[in-house]
């Protein structure tokens, strides 16, 4: 059992990284990954909300009429999106203010919608949360990579510590809208490149 | 029978569906009435902070109720003791910016102050920069944007935002005539 | 607020604050339905109708409803019923009346719910104090620079998939890729204002 758990917990980490694997939730994987400390930032705001709306979906499970389960669904994940708003905007304007308008998209992330479908409506409370904290912790973790790179290269600052000057100078375009989609383009690339090399499964 | 039941099955899961949206706004309600004076406290401090910061000298603020024209960027007047605070909203490359503007009795720049932004990051954001903003400190009027060396009334645009640096001297500008009209001095144009 | 021109409302939606390749709105279908130019047109289409009426019916909650009694706070929960529910609607409705319009666009009804740029607009239009002309204007526009982003890159991408790219890039990042590369074209637009 307790191996059950764990591997439900790796397979949303790695093996089923919602963004590097399931491609799902691009729209804030390339907007707000221009620094690493809005990367992270989103990437936990929307871990809060997998991990509480995958347990409410969980408990409710038999409740729930099938014909209304997305409205539902909808309505869960959307109440949970406006506390964690109205949380934000309360105790960490700063991140509020940088995030802006993808606080509420949270809403029409598709990681969240797909895990509500294809986990939390089958599976056990404990298993819906385990599963909430490792596919958010996946996101999370993609953020971040995605977001640091980008803080370095694109402005050649790390959580707005200057890492290099002089010489080399940032690459702006990294930062800037062109960049986002660059790359995570590379980076999925890197990523196939290491699972063939290690005889892995392509993504 | 069965067209009994199907009824039947439609109107609990009308009821199902709006127990679940009835709790869902109670709890937001709930959560809404705790964080909103929080955040319009925040909202508060945040302009205090700018005003503090873009006045030094002040102490005594007193809104002035204006109808702003539709063009303008400006967004409030305070009048105090010791000059101006203006706030602005001009809008930049990423969206508005709002921001505080210090005039002083001599209806000179005492300073300005960022107070949010959704520039470019590493190159429009730059304005929050406090070196950059300090270039407006004692300028009078109809400042400039230059690209290479500032000198005279004008500013030293942040390389590659050229629409930030004159969104913003725009403001200032504008900021600099409205003080002027309130403060009475007659040569406005 | 001053509501601003209806040519500047166009060009900044179609180009300067393009949707997709600015604001990263919408990039789920942007990258998932842009196989073809056929598949992209009709998703484009679909995107145009539903955010232009989006918009009305999210302009008319929030005006009658919504800041009438304070109630600001549940404006994404109603919104993305609104919008959710609009989409089931318009479903029905053109399967029945209209079956070759559904045959044309009927596919990508069920993906738009999940289309954050829809959710986006109509957030944006209150945000932007549009009034209702202006909202619905706006919904049309945006929705309009999403489908000639999405075509565009189809196009590109029927290209692209003749060529002969390293392994690893195959499919999804070469895609990446490109779109970043017209993201950089529409750069070029950026600071273009009437």
């Amino acid at each position: 059992m307790m191996k059950n758990k764990n591997s439900v917990f790796l397979n949303g980490l790695i093996y089923e990284n919602p963004t590097f694997v399931q491609l799902l939730g691009m729209c804030p994987t390339l907007a707000v990954t221009t620094t690493l400390k809005n990367g992270f930032g989103m990437g936990l705001s929307a871990t809060a909300v997998l991990i509480m709306s995958n347990i409410l979906i969980s408990l409710l499970r038999k409740i729930i009429p099938d014909k209304v389960r997305i409205a539902a669904y909808i309505v869960i994940i959307a109440t949970f999106v406006t506390i964690v708003q109205m949380v934000l905007e309360a105790y960490v304007p700063s991140l509020y203010g940088s995030l802006g308008i993808f606080i509420p998209l949270i809403v029409v992330n598709c990681i969240i919608l797909a895990r509500a479908e294809a986990f939390a409506s089958k599976n056990s409370v404990l298993r819906s949360a385990v599963d909430g904290v490792g596919m958010g912790l996946g996101f999370t973790a993609a953020l971040s990579i995605i977001s640091a790179v980008r803080e370095i290269i694109g402005q050649g600052t790390i959580l707005g510590h200057t890492v290099y000057s002089g010489a080399f100078k940032p690459i702006t375009i990294i930062s800037m809208p062109p960049g986002g989609f660059i790359t995570l383009g590379i980076l999925i690339a890197a990523i196939n490149f290491i699972a063939k090399k290690r005889g892995g499964k392509k993504v | 029978m069965a067209e009994k039941r199907e009824g039947f099955e439609i109107v609990k899961v009308g009821v199902i569906l709006f127990l679940i949206t009835a709790v869902a706004a109670m709890i937001l309600a709930f959560v809404n009435s705790v964080t909103a004076p929080i955040i319009a406290e925040q909202e508060t401090i945040k302009m205090q902070d700018a005003m503090a910061e873009v006045l030094p000298d002040a102490d005594e603020f007193e809104e002035i109720p204006l109808e702003l024209s539709q063009e303008s960027d400006l967004t409030k007047i305070y009048e105090t003791n010791a000059g101006f605070v203006i706030f602005a909203a001009p809008k930049g490359y990423g969206g508005e910016i709002t921001m505080a503007i210090g005039i002083d009795n001599d209806f000179k720049i005492a300073g300005i102050s960022i107070i949010s932004q959704s520039e470019t990051a590493g190159l429009g954001a730059k304005c929050t920069e406090k070196a950059w903003q300090n270039q407006f400190i004692g300028k009078t009027e109809n400042i400039t944007v230059s690209k290479n060396g500032a000198n005279g009334n004008q500013i030293d645009a942040i390389s590659s935002a050229t629409i930030t640096s004159k969104a913003v001297t725009k403001a200032v500008n504008e900021a600099i005539t409205a003080a002027k009209i309130l403060g009475g001095e007659d040569d406005e144009e | 607020m001053s509501q601003p021109s209806i040519i500047s409302l166009l060009i900044a939606a179609l180009f300067t604050e393009n949707f997709v390749l600015v604001k990263f709105l919408g990039c789920c279908p942007f990258l998932g339905v842009s196989k073809k130019i056929d598949t992209a047109f009709g998703m484009g289409m679909a995107v145009v109708f539903i955010m232009s009426l989006a918009s009305a019916i999210t302009w008319c909650a929030d005006y009658f409803l919504l800041s009438r009694f304070n109630l600001e706070y549940l404006q994404t929960i109603v919104f993305i019923l609104v919008i959710a529910g609009l989409v089931q609607f318009v479903e029905m409705f053109i399967k029945k009346s209209m079956p070759a319009l559904y045959n044309a666009l009927g596919i990508y009804l069920p993906l738009i719910t999940t289309n954050c740029a829809v959710l986006a607009v109509t957030i944006l239009n209150i945000q932007n104090s549009f009034d209702f002309i202006h909202s619905i204007l706006y919904g049309a526009f945006a929705a309009l620079g999403f489908s000639v982003a999405i075509i565009l890159f189809a196009g590109i991408r029927e290209t692209v998939n003749e060529e002969d790219v390293p392994e690893s890039f195959r499919g999804f990042p070469i895609a990446l890729v490109t779109a970043g590369l017209m993201a950089m074209a529409f750069l070029g637009f950026s600071g273009f204002s009437i």
